[in-house]
């Protein structure tokens, strides 16, 4: 969920220079970050969450339109962030989601400036702190399962996963925090 | 649907080789295309002032120019930050340009004399003055400010059509006759906001994405 800024500034500017590869890490190491965002988004507005993976989709899309904006002179973080909250609170404007709690998605795509934590695996890694079923949640929805196909993977009912993949982010999110 | 995903990534990856990113044209080139045609305007129904060098010797006349052309650039510099996702906008520039005013109050004290004009045309001129030299510039810069990402685009709207605004005023006051401080504050004032609300509403539409 964390990675660094140096890192991600790196790929981005290799990929604005035409590197095919490097534009595909710098896709790859936010996916998991903004699959849990836009599955957290989808279960707060009681949305279905089969809806999270077309917000992804349409989130990566905006990356892409806009990677021109990008200035190395700036940090990639806030830029992220920036293209990011906008696509996703338009995603949810246009499913009528009258209001929508922007304060509580601010947080939700760490991007930290010098830290050594590395994205995929560091997800994986402190989902195995979590207990049992909120870690299976929240590996099916890294893994790209949502809806019932992600609650099938971790063996649940959708109710009871919708509830442990809630409280795992909530317990991820301190973690990470802290 | 995993597999979705992961082939858009690799087709957004491969496209992002064939076309590269593309640099939009600068704001130097933005403000060319927004200026000159406001400058054709002003030429050919405006013009300068026929007792322009005289009313160079009126201080109010001067500050009023300097203080339209300082906010022009000043909300220059914000236009880039408005379409720049996670740029903070530094609002307090805006600041500076009433600064100029001070600067003439202090001039003032010091022994500037305003002349006082007699009105030259009715105010509905000034506001229809303006906003027809404002109309290119802040066409050029919605345009501009749409290549970008504004995510705020009422915000973004508001700003260039301030920024265009001020460049059609700066114009403008090279013709207008009537600089006594309380008309410029009341009717450029209005034309300003006029202007500032008309780029907010295109913006709502011109700066979607």
């Amino acid at each position: 969920m964390m990675m660094r800024e140096e890192e991600l500034k790196h790929y981005l500017v290799l990929a604005n220079a035409g590197d095919e590869t490097a534009y595909r890490m710098f896709f790859n190491a936010l996916l998991p970050a903004l699959r849990i965002l836009a599955t957290a988004a989808m279960s707060r507005t009681s949305l279905p969450a089969a809806d999270a993976e077309d917000i992804v989709q349409e989130t990566l899309v905006a990356l892409h339109q806009k990677r021109h904006t990008f200035d190395p002179a700036y940090p990639v973080g806030p830029w992220v962030r920036g293209i990011v909250r906008h696509k996703l609170l338009d995603a949810l404007r246009r499913r009528r989601v009258v209001h929508v709690p922007i304060e509580d998605f601010d947080d939700l795509l760490p991007i930290s400036p010098s830290e050594t934590r590395d994205d995929m695996a560091e997800v994986i890694k402190l989902a195995e702190g979590l207990p049992v079923r909120q870690r299976d949640a929240v590996l099916a929805v890294v893994q790209g399962f949502s809806g019932r196909a992600a609650a099938a993977r971790a063996s649940m009912t959708e109710g009871a996963f919708r509830v442990a993949l809630h409280r795992g982010i909530s317990r991820l999110a301190r973690m990470v925090e802290g | 649907m995993t597999r979705d995903t992961e082939d858009l990534i690799h087709q957004l990856a491969r496209q992002g080789v064939s076309s590269r990113a593309e640099t939009p044209p600068g704001l130097s080139y933005t403000v060319m295309l927004g200026v000159l045609p406001a400058i054709a305007i002003f030429l050919i129904f405006f013009g300068f002032r026929p007792d322009f060098m005289q009313s160079l010797a009126n201080p109010y006349f001067v500050l009023r120019g300097m203080f339209l052309a300082a906010l022009a650039a000043v909300c220059l510099t914000l236009i880039p930050p408005v379409g720049r996702p996670g740029a903070v906008i530094p609002w307090h520039r805006l600041l500076w340009a009433p600064s100029i005013l001070v600067l003439g109050l202090v001039a003032e004290r010091f022994g500037w004399d305003p002349a006082m004009n007699t009105v030259s045309a009715p105010a509905w001129v000034c506001i229809t003055g303006i906003a027809s030299l404002a109309a290119f510039p802040i066409l050029a810069l919605l345009l501009a400010v749409r290549r970008q990402a504004a995510t705020q685009p009422e915000l973004a709207g508001a700003i260039s059509g301030l920024t265009g605004g001020a460049i059609g005023a700066t114009l403008y006051a090279l013709w207008c006759a009537e600089t006594s401080p309380g008309y410029v504050a009341l009717w450029y004032g209005l034309a300003l906001a006029i202007c500032a609300a008309a780029g907010a509403l295109a913006g709502r539409h011109l700066l979607r994405w």
